[in-house]
């Protein structure tokens, strides 16, 4: 053969070679997952990304779970505490960095990836508008832990995304988010006609019931108004009585909660007995001798007796494995659904309207009482008038069942269940509603720890290890929650912004806008 | 040039070299090889000159080469000349006269020798050709006869002319081949055939795509080990016996123990984002190194990796190509240097077969110091915890005298190999069978592994077709191969078992329940908050199971069209599939279980297949002066994994401890596939031009069409090197002390494709949703391939005949790397893929080898390597303008990961090794650590970066040293590792559980002296500085060490007394003898993965072992 016939060869070769990349497209995909076209068959998109922004609502992921439920709101709250000997942590003011970026940085990671691709490849107005809800829905907490968040101009502009736009003070964010609630209220009453089927299988709260979504919707802008009420009370009022008089959740049957195939947030509670529920929650419910703590916590074995026992919190906890027999954990299974709101809350919420004055429909005393019932009835407790008219029964003590916590101080609250009619027993009444509407919601952390902060109530027992280094006051208790590292390292010229919005240091002792109680 | 060579027997061989290149470089200076000595006329007139000093001038004048060899010409008399225009034989004459010394003229050379004696047998012209093993002449090969000053030089066609009578000795040597010697007898025509000297620079090597090269001709840095020096102390992973061996590569061994991956990276890590670690290439096929990897912090599954299956016996030859100019043929892998692996053929002749058995005996290495006088509790007293241990001080009968070194067993290692190597001239065979069995330190750990080899070289048309053909197949298992981290991992209830407590007791680690009817855990000291449990429960409760089955199967088929046109082609594949189980015992800590008190079970079946094939053409020619050799050649490369996995707790009303996927909880279970493939073409070729067999040039170009580049406006990518080899010591005169001289410089560029799956976006599965999430990244705009651009300069050497030195300075820069930092979440995204970021790593290679033989047989060869790289990021992102969005991006900080408080940042002008923290104790204005009036002590999370340092090394040394005398063999080899530091979260760990002995100390002083003037009671300041993995500043250590590596002392039992029939050698080897200095509390060359940015950290990490073992080879 001649050296240029193998050349040839070569050459003819290589042109083969080269023709056989036409694969490479399909080579290149990763196997086992799918592509945009496959995901829009039977639209499918819509239900993937409607659910995929429900699991966050709350966060159903556990480690997310655990990480703003269990770990940071939920002490701040007086719901939990930690079992595990972490000597840094949120209840003891100090969490560690990589704690502090999972709170904030990835709600907002997961969110709008599903946010975007709704918009993207959908005009429906109705899946647009429960888009819209559950971002208003994740977001508020966002901004109830930290103030300032960035939010009208996130994906603001398709066109010309940004790699690090600028923080909305959370003014500008609550009252976006009332208008925002205003436009999904309305396109979900143009659509009441449209019949559960369209959204059942997109939907794992009411499963395409469009009108509970409607009243969701209200009873969401209900709750915002009212954190509103120390700030800006006249917009406070007219917007609660907006919703109340566009109608919100009454019943339990409309109670929004997400239906999940597994409850993996049972596994942090359960398997991995990180965290027990806090001393405060059962020292108040034990010294009214609820009947719903059959239902909502198991029993602690110690010395050979059974009791609710509760952990105090933000403590150095010695040894994990003395505590999680000892003390008592929620009652969370696999099969528990995510709790976001009840129609509990929303009477309480209405009671103090009432309360204010305000016209919620009917007054603070029976809003109060009907409120307590629907607690009861949602747990399938009988004893709700009963329990509602006790003049008697304080919160208790805290005896720690070890020994080691139990609070000297005596019960922090001496406030009765009983509504207690005239002006001058506004604030005991205040405290009340806020009380047993904690009792009610438990466990929905950030709302309890936010109304805490809005109004003092409960009262909670301060944190034994502080290890802030000053920034917070025991007394008054952690505030907010300060940004993590990344956002100073990768958007620091409108973090310094949202920092100076805040008017106060970046720390967990500054007060929100909202938190102005006088 | 005159040449001064004492006829002495010691310097003999030096001599003849050194006539061999005197004889080259009078071929090279003087042009055209002359005719024309007549006309040379020499002027000279002198008194009182020396016989050395006229020949001297005869040189200068003449322009010829004199070269004499006896010291007698030195001390004849001063002479007196005058010669006005004398031709040469005539001024000759004159200056040798009386000298008894007589002369030859032969081309360019003159040659003084003793006038023949009358009573020396009579001789006669001998002639012949001196060829190498290829047949190819040797020019220039000194032939002398012993015993005489009698010498000549081969010529251009490597024949020789020599006068000698019969009954002399014929001795022929040229640099780089063994010397041979040949008794003259009647015949009047010698042909000779040397054969290259293993051990000398001009050695044949084998480079890319299996090509053999001489070494002279390259331009890069090679280093070649030899299977003696493998096997000599055996590693289940064959990679680890290199450490120290070769320059420019860092071996960091895994903490896996007993077949565990090694984190192999040359010359400095050079990528941000993709792997760094060497290319490994297996008879001039790469080999994708499945593998690797190893659970982080959390979980603590150890892993093995594709290339520690091979067997060490099949191995003939590992060359080592530090630099990517070396392998720029091999592709984009190859920027980061490659391994090539040359394995055993059969060899013609009689049958060879080879028998080994090695034991090794195996126990930790270098463990933390540990305290047991201070007894379970807290706060001094004996309650308030049960695990830790911050109780009283322990009294003598309350002492248990527990040490964690105890629970260790002394693991065993049995390799057994088998070869048999046969063949005729036309056809050769090798087969090979092995096996490796270990127990591990730990409890239930094994490693196991058989290997079955064969190999068969056929040749047809009488030598111009060859046939190669091979297959292996390898049967592999290990159970609980652990490396660090804290689930399921038995170190950490070892290293924290507390001390007021008796191990004794949870020896017997389960106990039957007889309500379950199950034996359930015994652990009473609890999980604290690692999830521990007992570990003797996890070593036999907690199995992770590999099972593995590969075969490998090549064939390569060879023809010579014309005697310097090859053509050849390959194919090689390599499958392998595994069966991966974790058995999780009921009553394992629910966290690990995912609840579940019955049990948890996974089982994965990943597969890994790799196709691999090539044509070649080759061409090797000469045309006068020069010669070509060139290589072009097309191939394809396929490579795909994939798994399916199925795991999940077994449900509550399931059967405990019964492990299969039937029972398992509907709810938890979570069932997976996974599965990538990669795909490359490339066209390439490579051409060497020689110049009289002393200036080389080297060009080689590549072309790639990679899979991952689909969709992309760039879908293949060029890179071409060039290199340039000189071998100065043929081309000018060299200082009397300088055997061999080669200066070699190159330049390449390397290409990579991005990581794959950029340009295909798909939505990924979530399982916990149960629906399919979008990207959380930036939409990625067009990308280019990575490139690295090397360049290397390097100087080889050989002096005095038995030393050799080798040095390379290289500067590499590795441009254009993708990678996807964190962005502000403000921007609705996580990550964003960009382009841009420039490291650079520049540094020296030194091996200086010595190797004599005395005349007593006593032979001593001692080799230094020393490597010094120095990693620098030049740049992150500078001014990266976002293809999409036009936005202008900067970046001079990149958190890319690490352990708990110690994080590896990236930034501009620092290595990407460097290790820095954000946390530290509260410091007032002044400094000083702040103490609360309790007492307590505060962290903060959000200083500003402190740096640790880098945990790169700055500089590694090795010696090493062997001895031969009459059978007996020793060695010794010695490393050193020089700068950079690791970081310890399990002494932290230990601190914090007070079972340091640090804790002990600071206990019996009474607390922690801080601010230099309070005392800070012992257990509230070790829990601060050590809680949660740390604060690192006070758990960072030099990684500096200095260890006995490996020693060596052996015997060969001669053959007589096996009756002829065999051979024995018996040695006793150790690895890890002796750490001579070390400052941290783990053997800092231990590593717990081989990904990006784990290096330098310990979390729990199983000790580094040291191994004792018995070696015995039978050579029939």
């Amino acid at each position: 053969m001649k050296p240029h016939k193998i050349t040839t060869v070569l050459i003819t070769l290589a042109l083969v070679l080269v023709s056989c990349t036409d694969n490479f497209d399909k080579l290149n995909r990763k196997p086992y997952q799918v592509d945009n076209e496959e995901l829009q068959r039977e639209g499918y998109i819509i239900g993937s990304t409607l659910k995929g922004m429900q699991g966050l609502v709350v966060p159903t992921q556990e480690h997310l779970y655990q990480f703003i439920e269990a770990l940071a709101a939920g002490p701040f709250a007086g719901y939990f505490g930690a079992t595990v000997a972490w000597t840094d942590k949120f209840e003891t003011y100090n969490p560690p960095v990589d704690w502090q970026n999972k709170t904030f940085s990835d709600v907002f990671t997961k969110t709008y990836p599903f946010y975007r691709d709704i918009l993207n490849f959908t005009d429906d107005p109705v899946a647009v508008a429960l888009a819209k809800l559950m971002r208003v829905a994740i977001m508020h907490r966002m901004t109830d832990m930290y103030g300032p968040i960035p939010y009208s101009k996130v994906l603001a502009d398709t066109e010309g995304e940004s790699l690090a736009v600028a923080y909305d003070t959370q003014e500008e964010v609550y009252r976006r988010m009332l208008v925002e609630l205003d436009e999904v209220s309305a396109v979900l009453s143009e659509n009441l006609g449209l019949g559960a089927e369209a959204f059942r299988k997109y939907d794992d709260v009411y499963f395409g019931d469009l009108a509970k979504w409607f009243r969701f919707t209200n009873s969401l802008k209900l709750r915002m108004a009212m954190r509103m009420v120390y700030a800006d009370e006249a917009a406070a009022r007219k917007a609660a009585e907006e919703a109340v008089a566009a109608g919100v959740i009454t019943a339990n049957a409309d109670n929004a909660f997400l239906t999940v195939a597994e409850n993996r947030s049972a596994m942090v509670f359960n398997d991995w007995s990180d965290h027990r529920v806090g001393a405060d929650l059962i020292s108040y419910m034990n010294g009214y001798s609820d009947p719903r703590r059959e239902k909502m916590f198991t029993k602690g074995l110690y010395n050979k007796k059974e009791d609710f026992y509760g952990i105090r919190i933000g403590i150095d906890v010695a040894s994990k494995d003395i505590v999680t027999g000892v003390y008592s954990r929620p009652v969370i299974t696999e099969t528990s659904p995510f709790l976001w709101m009840n129609a509990a809350e929303v009477t309480f919420l209405r009671a103090e309207g009432a309360l204010r004055g305000w016209n919620m429909g009917e007054d603070a005393k029976s809003l109060y009482n009907t409120a307590i019932a629907l607690s009861f009835e949602q747990y399938g407790v009988a004893g709700a008038d009963e329990y509602s008219s006790d003049t008697e029964k304080i919160p208790a003590a805290y005896n720690d069942p070890l020994g080691t916590y139990s609070d000297k101080t005596g019960p922090r609250s001496r406030i009765t269940i009983a509504w207690e009619d005239g002006d001058a027993n506004f604030e005991r009444n205040l405290e009340r509603v806020i009380t047993q509407k904690w009792i009610a919601i438990f466990p929905l952390c950030v709302e309890a720890w936010s109304e805490f902060r809005r109004t003092g109530y409960p009262k909670l027992i301060p944190v034994v290890e502080n290890k802030s280094g000053g920034t917070i006051d025991s007394g008054v208790m952690i505030r907010r929650l300060w940004y993590p590292p990344l956002e100073y390292s990768e958007n620091p010229k409108n973090i310094a912004a949202a920092v100076a919005a805040l008017g106060g240091p970046d720390n967990g002792g500054t007060r929100l806008w909202w938190d102005k109680k006088p | 040039m005159l040449r001064n060579y004492k006829n002495n027997a010691k310097q003999r061989k030096r001599a003849t070299a050194f006539m061999a290149l005197a004889w080259l470089l009078c071929m090279f200076l003087i042009s055209p090889p002359a005719s024309a000595q007549g006309d040379v006329r020499i002027n000279l007139q002198k008194k009182d000159i020396t016989v050395v000093s006229a020949l001297k001038e005869v040189e200068r004048q003449s322009g010829l080469s004199v070269g004499y060899n006896d010291s007698a010409l030195e001390s004849s008399p001063a002479i007196s000349l005058n010669l006005t225009d004398a031709r040469l034989p005539e001024a000759l004459n004159a200056i040798l006269g009386g000298t008894g010394f007589t002369y030859e003229i032969k081309d360019r050379y003159i040659k003084i020798v003793p006038k023949p004696q009358d009573n020396r047998p009579r001789s006669r012209t001998i002639t012949g050709q001196v060829l190498d093993e290829r047949q190819e002449p040797l020019i220039g090969a000194s032939v002398t006869v012993e015993g005489t000053d009698v010498g000549a030089i081969t010529d251009i066609d490597g024949r020789f002319s020599i006068e000698a009578s019969t009954g002399n000795v014929l001795r022929f040597t040229y640099l780089g081949y063994q010397p041979a010697s040949v008794k003259v007898t009647e015949k009047a025509v010698y042909n000779i055939q040397l054969t290259g000297d293993v051990d000398v620079l001009s050695e044949v090597v084998v480079t890319a795509l299996g090509i053999r090269r001489e070494q002279k001709a390259l331009s890069y840095n090679v280093q070649q080990v030899k299977s003696e020096q493998l096997l000599a102390v055996k590693d289940a992973n064959f990679i680890n016996s290199l450490g120290g061996k070769v320059a420019g590569v860092t071996i960091n061994s895994s903490s896996a123990g007993v077949g565990g991956a090694s984190k192999v990276v040359m010359r400095g890590v050079k990528s941000i984002e993709q792997s760094s670690n060497a290319l490994y290439v297996i008879d001039g096929v790469p080999m994708y190194n499945f593998g690797g990897g190893g659970d982080k912090e959390f979980g603590s599954r150890g892993m093995t990796e594709s290339i520690a299956d091979l067997n060490p016996d099949d191995i003939e030859s590992v060359s080592v190509l530090t630099g990517a100019a070396a392998a720029a043929l091999y592709g984009s892998n190859a920027a980061n240097g490659a391994i090539v692996i040359t394995t055993r053929k059969g060899e013609a002749g009689k049958p060879k077969v080879t028998f080994s058995t090695n034991t090794e005996f195996v126990t930790p290495f270098v463990l933390p110091e540990f305290q047991n006088r201070y007894g379970t509790g807290s706060r001094g007293k004996s309650d308030g915890s049960t695990i830790l241990s911050w109780g009283p001080l322990l009294n003598e009968s309350s002492r248990t005298g527990y040490e964690p070194r105890d629970f260790f067993e002394t693991g065993k290692v049995y390799t057994n190999s088998l070869t048999l190597s046969a063949g005729t001239e036309k056809n050769q065979t090798f087969v090979s069978a092995a096996s490796v069995k270990s127990d591990g330190m730990v409890p239930n750990n094994t490693y196991n592994r058989l290997n079955f080899t064969f190999r068969n070289s056929t040749s047809f048309l009488d030598g111009r077709m060859r046939l190669d053909v091979g297959g292996s197949y390898i049967v592999q298992n290990d159970r609980n191969m652990t490396n660090q981290g804290v689930y399921s991992n038995p170190v950490t209830p070892v290293y924290l078992f507390p001390r007021g407590d008796d191990f004794s007791l949870v020896k017997t680690f389960e106990r039957w329940d007889p309500a379950r009817k199950i034996k359930t855990m015994f652990w009473p000291q609890g999980e604290g908050d690692l999830r521990m449990q007992n570990p003797y429960w996890i070593a036999y409760r907690n199995l992770r199971l590999n099972n593995r089955r590969r075969y490998m199967l090549s064939a390569a088929l060879s023809y010579d069209i014309t005697p310097w046109l090859n053509l050849s082609g390959r194919v090689r594949i390599d499958n392998s599939t595994t069966k991966y189980e974790q058995k999780l015992y009921a009553s394992s800590n629910s966290t690990i279980t995912e609840g579940s008190t019955q049990g948890y079970y996974a089982v994965a079946d990943p597969q890994e297949r790799q196709t691999y094939a090539d044509i070649l053409a080759n061409v090797d020619k000469r045309f006068g002066d020069f010669s070509i050799v060139a290589n072009l050649g097309a191939s394809i490369s396929d490579n795909r994994y994939d798994e399916l996995s199925y795991r999940g707790p077994i449900r509550e009303n399931g059967i405990p401890n019964v492990f299969n996927v039937f029972d398992l909880d509907n709810t938890k279970k979570k069932a997976r596939q996974e599965g990538w493939n990669e795909q490359t073409q490339s066209v390439f070729a490579s051409v060497e031009t020689g110049w009289k067999n002393m200036l080389f040039l080297t060009l080689t170009g590549r072309n790639d069409w990679a899979s991952q580049l689909a969709n992309s406006s760039t879908s293949s990518f060029f890179y071409p090197s060039v290199g340039l080899s000189a071998i100065v010591s043929e081309m000018v005169q060299m200082p009397k002390a300088i055997d061999y001289a080669k200066v070699r410089a190159s330049f390449s560029s390397v290409g990579m494709p991005y990581p794959r799956n950029l340009t295909s976006p798909t939505y990924e599965y979530d399982e916990t949703t149960q629906t399919w999430k979008p990207k959380t990244h930036y939409p990625i705009g067009s990308l280019k391939p990575e490139r690295t651009d090397s360049w290397e300069l390097g100087l080889d050497l050989r002096l005095f005949k038995d030393l050799s030195l080798a040095l390379s300075w290289y500067r590499a820069n590795t441009m254009n790397q993708t990678f996807d930092p964190k962005i502000s979440v403000s921007s609705g995204y996580s990550t964003i893929y960009l382009q841009t970021g420039h490291v650079r790593n520049q540094g020296v290679e030194l091996s200086l080898g010595y190797r004599h033989t005395w005349r007593n047989g006593f032979r001593w060869e001692s080799g230094f390597t020393m490597s010094a790289n120095r990693n620098r990021i030049v740049e992150l992102v500078k001014d990266y303008r976002h293809p999409e969005t036009g936005e202008i991006i900067n970046k001079d900080r990149l958190d890319v990961g690490g352990l708990g408080k110690a994080r590896f940042i990236l930034k501009t002008g620092g290595t990407l090794g460097d290790l820095y923290t954000q946390s530290g104790l509260k410091r007032d204005v002044n400094g000083m650590v702040e103490i609360d009036p309790s007492g307590g002590l505060v962290t903060v999370d959000n200083l500003q970066d402190i740096k640790l340092g880098s945990v790169f090394p700055k500089a590694n040394l090795a010696w090493r040293n062997a001895f031969d005398w009459k059978g007996v063999h020793l060695s010794a080899l010695v490393t050193a590792r020089l700068g950079g530091v690791v970081y310890s979260a399990t002494q932290a760990a230990m601190d914090q559980y007070g079972v340091s002995e640090s804790s002990a100390l600071a206990r019996d002083n009474g607390g922690v002296l801080v601010n230099g003037r309070t005392l800070v009671d012992a257990q509230t300041w070790y829990t601060a500085i050590g809680t949660q993995s740390g604060l690192p500043q006070y758990y960072t250590y030099s990684a500096t060490n200095v260890r006995l590596q490996e020693a060596s002392i052996g015997y060969t039992l001669p053959r007589s007394w096996f009756g002829n029939i065999c051979s024995v050698q018996l040695s006793v080897v150790g690895r890890n003898l002796l750490m001579i200095c070390n400052k941290a509390p783990f053997d800092p060359e231990s590593v717990a993965s081989t990904g990006n940015y784990y290096q330098g950290i310990d979390y729990f990490m199983m000790p580094s072992t040291r191994s004792v073992g018995l070696n015995a080879r039978i050579n029939f």
